[in-house]
């Protein structure tokens, strides 16, 4: 079992992953058992919402569009902003704890004073990252079936999984951060700081060209807007998007390798 | 029986680490102006350091002096910041996968995985090496009385150290690199570290020792390096570090002997005479003195053992016991 870095990476999370992966799809079954009571106060909400100004509507209901269609409301309610939250707060956790908290806690330095070289060390810890942010997001799209198959909500599964698929993609974008801060040399309070920081900042430069008409270019620089807040339920991926996370990741990466073969293990 | 092995390993003299008796094979460590800064600190300094095949080294000096930080650069945790490292004739940088393959560490500090058990940890650790002899690690195991069954993060530290000194020798490296193997370890179990180290001697296995536990250093090792403020202060033999140690020497007789009865022997730098009782620090042989006292009658004799502290302190504290040693760097 322990055979290997990556098989000792994967039993590290593994109690970790269970409880998140079940959590995650309760919180997923139960956001969708919820939507038949919104179609019952249906008018009066869709009053509510008509009488807010336009940027504010727009914030509220979500890229998706309509908040009342299945679709709609799973980009509005799920994938827009709780999803993303849940599983980057996983993410930057994994990518912080097998860099930057293995360092730590001195045990970096037990694993490279063995025969391995440091970029497949750094390799074997990635792999488990893709691994477990793989594991969550599967636990999510398990959620979703079994939300919308119980409530019977209209939804492809060729969406759900073009919108599993963006929402895995922003999860390795989080843990990449941390994980190429922790790479870099920081330890990892300051790894999940700059992780989480930078999240926030192009979360509010997303939600910022949201709400304020003039500002709409400010979205171009925010992981979120690439990401779609679950627009891809409704219109399908967006090829450049998608192109722009990857490219956002490979950035991590490209960072991480090098800072890390060529620096001291701090102990 | 130590110092018998000491011969056999055929340290000589003052012998700096010029090669020379069985230093004529490659040696197993050779830094060449070995420097690590931390920034503008300096954590050891153009060190010239040879380790030769077969022996055990000590590597001594107060913490700080630069142990761990040379240590650390022979595995390729840090990189110098000049100079160059080899260790079994492969540079450690470019070539640290296959040096770290040969030797065994344990780290002065000990960082293991808490989470898992001594079991689970040595079987990862074992596979990170492509795999290990169980026989070796359950005989290491048992001579230690190491817990394997437990979670590390339960340990007391002499059972973590157990467990770390374990893995160092598993696999029978051919040069082991111990940085305070023993601390925190109880004394049945430094005698069992003791008789580790001696077979690793007798195997033929070359023993880098880092330590600040004198009596241990001088049990156990061939030669001695000294380092302080990151620089190498010396390198000596053991066995010739100690001869040339002032000892004291007690001698009471059957009645009062003359005041100058040990005048003018070479060695015999200090007398105090008090009728039948004599004071003297000696260094060198005690043959002169015993032929002289003999005719008197000796009623009981003791020797203060020569103790590494001294030598130790006086490379340290700049005093004068042995300005070779200095005029050496």
């Amino acid at each position: 079992m322990l055979g290997d870095l990556y098989l000792k990476e994967l039993r590290d999370q593994r109690w970790s992953l269970l409880l998140w992966s079940l959590s995650i799809v309760g919180y997923v079954v139960l956001m969708c058992a919820v939507y038949p009571t919104i179609g019952e106060s249906q008018a009066a909400l869709e009053e509510l919402i008509d009488s807010l100004p336009p940027a504010i509507r727009n914030y509220i209901i979500g890229q998706a569009g309509d908040f009342f269609t299945p679709a709609g409301y799973l980009g509005a309610r799920v994938f827009a902003l709780l999803s993303p939250l849940v599983l980057l707060i996983f993410g930057v956790g994994v990518g912080g704890r097998t860099v930057a908290g293995e360092e730590d806690g001195g045990t970096m330095g037990v694993i490279l004073a063995y025969p391995i070289a440091r970029g497949t060390a750094l390799a074997k810890k990635y792999l488990m990252v893709l691994t477990v942010t793989a594991a969550v997001v599967v636990a999510h799209l398990i959620g979703l079936l079994i939300g919308v198959a119980s409530v019977g909500m209209d939804v492809g599964i060729a969406r759900l999984l073009q919108a599993s698929l963006s929402l895995w993609l922003l999860t390795v974008l989080g843990a990449s951060l941390t994980f190429a801060a922790g790479a870099a040399g920081a330890r990892r309070g300051t790894a999940t700081a700059v992780a989480a920081g930078l999240l926030l900042v192009t979360y509010l430069l997303d939600t910022l060209g949201l709400l304020v008409s003039g500002l709409e270019w400010l979205r171009d620089f925010s992981f979120f807007y690439y990401y779609g807040g679950g627009q891809a339920l409704v219109r399908g991926l967006n090829g450049v998007h998608v192109a722009v996370l990857l490219a956002c990741i490979a950035a991590c990466i490209a960072v991480a390798f090098p800072t890390f073969l060529r620096r001291d293990i701090r102990r | 029986m130590s110092s018998g092995r000491r011969q056999a390993a055929g340290g000589s003299g003052d012998g700096r680490q010029t090669a020379r008796g069985s230093g004529d094979a490659d040696p197993v460590i050779e830094t060449t102006g070995l420097t690590k800064y931390y920034g503008k600190a300096c954590g050891i300094l153009d060190l010239d350091l040879e380790v030769r095949p077969g022996e055990v080294f000590g590597f001594l000096g107060p913490n700080g002096a630069g142990k761990t930080t040379t240590i650390r650069l022979l595995l390729d945790l840090l990189r110098a910041t000049h100079g160059r490292a080899t260790v079994l004739g492969r540079d450690v940088r470019r070539d640290g996968v296959e040096v770290r393959r040969r030797v065994g560490f344990t780290p002065g500090e000990l960082f293991l995985f808490e989470k898992l058990t001594g079991r689970e940890t040595l079987r990862f650790l074992a596979d990170l090496r492509g795999g290990v002899d169980w026989r070796s690690i359950d005989e290491l195991a048992e001579r230690l009385g190491a817990e394997l069954d437990r979670r590390v993060g339960e340990l007391s530290t002499g059972n973590k150290r157990k467990i770390s000194l374990i893995q160092a020798f598993m696999h029978r490296p051919e040069l082991l690199i111990l940085d305070e193997p023993t601390a925190g370890l109880d004394p049945l179990m430094q005698n069992e570290f003791n008789r580790l180290i001696d077979e690793a001697r007798e195997e033929g296995q070359t023993v880098f020792l880092s330590s600040h536990v004198l009596p241990e250093v001088r049990r156990l090792c061939d030669r001695v390096g000294f380092v302080r403020d990151g620089k190498l202060v010396a390198v000596e033999d053991v066995a010739t570090l100690l001869r040339r140690q002032v000892r004291e020497l007690d001698l009471v007789f059957g009645a009062a002997v003359p005041a100058d009865l040990f005048t003018g022997i070479a060695g015999v730098l200090q007398t105090e005479i008090e009728g039948a009782h004599a004071h003297l620090h000696v260094s060198g042989s005690f043959d002169e003195v015993f032929h002289r006292a003999l005719p008197h009658g000796i009623v009981d004799v003791s020797s203060r053992e020569p103790d590494l502290d001294e030598v130790f302190l006086a490379y340290y504290g700049g005093s004068s016991a042995d300005e070779s040693a200095e005029g050496e760097r």
